[in-house]
């Protein structure tokens, strides 16, 4: 049970590690486990995970984007949405109208579509470089 | 004397550390790094494979650390071994001589009388 968690947790890592080290991870695994406890080998395991894709990739930097644009859209959203409906209406400038939101809007999304898409390119060649 | 070539990678770090210091007598698997690093920190300092292969890979990528060759064919396939290049051993030595410098000053400073507060 625990081995097949831990093979799980290897199997996440990202494919050029995995490649590299899972299979010897997997056999310090079956011999460490008596004398350390699978516990501290399972947390080891989640901790190198987070590692390697939040530290070694970088992929961090994708969901700081991501949310960078969040914070961009979801106001705007919430805006469009209260200007439709007059009794709910904020006092947005008469000059901002519902148009100039949805452009708004889709402008910040199309932020974070490319946001999203050049992290994840840069992470697969990041990747590519390290196999 | 420490050369500009291995100034940006000192101080190192105690994983770093300790595992070049395991593989300075002889080439080691990283199980047989785990335990040596655990036997010459007196248990103090355990190293988990993750924390392991994320640093041997670092340091393999540096120059540091290499692939050695098996010892024998029945060896395990899973089981492979390292071994310290030539520029791993330089800049353990020199991190050597920094950590010789640092307890030099703590022992003068702590042996020196405590200063006197002025009445």
């Amino acid at each position: 049970m625990t081995r097949t968690l831990y093979r799980s947790l290897l199997w996440l890592h990202p494919p050029s590690f995995r490649r590299q080290f899972a299979g010897e991870m997997l056999w310090i695994f079956d011999e460490a486990t008596a004398a350390e406890g699978p516990a501290r080998l399972l947390f080891d395991g989640i901790a190198s995970l987070a590692r390697q894709w939040m530290v070694r990739c970088g992929v961090w930097k994708v969901f700081a984007g991501m949310l960078g644009a969040l914070l961009q859209i979801l106001p705007l959203a919430y805006l469009s949405h209260t200007r439709s409906d007059p009794a709910r209406a904020l006092p947005v400038p008469r000059t901002l109208d519902y148009y100039d939101l949805e452009f708004s809007r889709a402008l910040a999304l199309l932020i974070l579509l490319l946001v999203c898409g050049v992290g994840f390119r840069a992470c697969l060649s990041f990747n590519r470089r390290r196999s | 004397m420490v050369t500009e070539e291995l100034t940006p990678f000192l101080p190192l770090s105690p994983a770093t550390l300790h595992i070049l210091l395991s593989l300075a007598a002889e080439d080691r698997h990283g199980y047989g790094i785990m335990q040596e690093v655990a036997r010459q920190s007196e248990g103090q300092y355990k190293l988990g494979p993750g924390t392991l292969y994320d640093n041997l890979q670092r340091l393999m990528n540096q120059g540091m650390v290499e692939e050695a060759a098996r010892r024998s064919p029945q060896d395990d396939p899973r089981r492979r071994y390292y071994r310290l290049t030539k520029f791993g051993r330089g800049l353990l030595s020199a991190e050597i001589v920094r950590l010789e410098g640092v307890v030099r000053e703590a022992r003068h400073y702590l042996r020196a009388p405590a200063p006197r507060r002025a009445s």
